[in-house]
């Protein structure tokens, strides 16, 4: 009788989120969700896709590519890549939920750090999290970008944030 | 100090089974991503992503609303055992197979899964359990 009383409460919640995921009007489709592809077996080790910073500055201004900043605020106000937004995440590399919403849209989401190591577990959470859109790391993250003379700009963080992006 | 440590335990579990849920429950699409990267029969990634938080929530206001001489308060201690025996499965086999996974036990922003996660659910699996044999068990004289 314990075991099946146990039983009943599990399956009360089930049929309650079910329930209320109905009425819900953000409420997942179950019929239609689709989870991610995974395409590459060398995304799927969690190996990063990387590109030159040459290669990233002829997708600048691209329909479709956001470039995203994995560093610090403070880092991103002193300079960043032109047109890039920066990307909330905490220490393990995990992205805000609030900043996922806005790189839905993208097709190619390319992230850079104060290198090619620490942009890794950000995209790594970004590929697990947008489905169908390219991540990629830019190699030799900033320093590399400014090494190389390529457009970068500097100012506060609040303008270019995705909270506040335009 | 056994009733003392019975409620720390109903309290304890309680707040984190909630916690969870809620968590759980504020971002269903991001959960279900999460669970289908756990690679365990993702094609039900979204029904474990509706039914699970709300079963975390449920399980977890019995253990606080029900007197504890109730034979439900039993059965909701049973209960958030095999939630957590069920949640300790999932990511033992996510570190045992190398799988690089957001863990969405605590929403989007909860971190990887490591073996520090595995301790953490086996802790509370046996907190669970503990509660189960702290509990006193129905009367006698109660039907069957």
């Amino acid at each position: 009788m314990l075991f099946l009383r146990a039983l009943i409460l599990l399956a009360g919640g089930a049929l309650l989120g079910v329930a209320a995921n109905a009425i819900r009007p953000e409420g997942l489709r179950v019929g239609s969700f689709e989870s991610p592809t995974v395409c590459d077996e060398s995304e799927a080790a969690g190996v990063s896709v990387e590109m030159e910073p040459s290669e990233v500055s002829k997708l600048c201004g691209s329909t479709g590519v956001v470039i995203a900043d994995a560093r610090s605020p403070k880092s991103f106000a002193e300079g960043h890549v032109a047109d890039a937004v920066h990307l909330p995440c905490d220490a393990a590399g995990s992205v805000a939920s609030q900043a996922i919403s806005h790189l839905e849209e993208a097709k190619t989401v390319i992230v850079y750090g104060h290198d090619t190591d620490e942009a890794r577990p950000v995209a790594a959470s970004l590929r697990r999290r947008l489905h169908g859109v390219r991540i990629a790391v830019l190699r030799g993250g900033f320093p590399a970008w400014s090494a190389q003379g390529l457009a970068c700009v500097s100012g506060p963080c609040d303008d270019c944030a995705i909270g506040g992006h335009k | 100090m056994k009733n003392a440590l019975s409620l720390l335990l109903r309290l304890g579990l309680a707040i984190v089974l909630v916690w969870a849920g809620v968590a759980k429950w504020r971002d269903a699409t991001a959960f279900a991503i999460d669970v289908s990267n756990y690679r365990l029969f993702p094609a039900l990634a979204p029904y474990v992503a509706i039914m699970l938080p709300m079963c975390e929530i449920v399980v977890g206001l019995a253990l606080i609303v029900i007197p504890s001489r109730n034979r439900w308060a039993r059965a909701a201690a049973l209960a958030s055992a095999l939630l957590m025996a069920m949640l300790t499965f999932a990511v033992a086999q996510v570190v045992a197979r190398g799988i690089n996974v957001s863990c969405g036990c605590f929403g989007g922003n909860s971190g990887p899964v490591t073996s520090l996660t595995v301790v953490r659910d086996l802790a509370l699996l046996s907190g669970a359990l503990l509660l189960l044999a702290l509990l006193p068990r129905p009367s006698a004289k109660s039907p069957h």
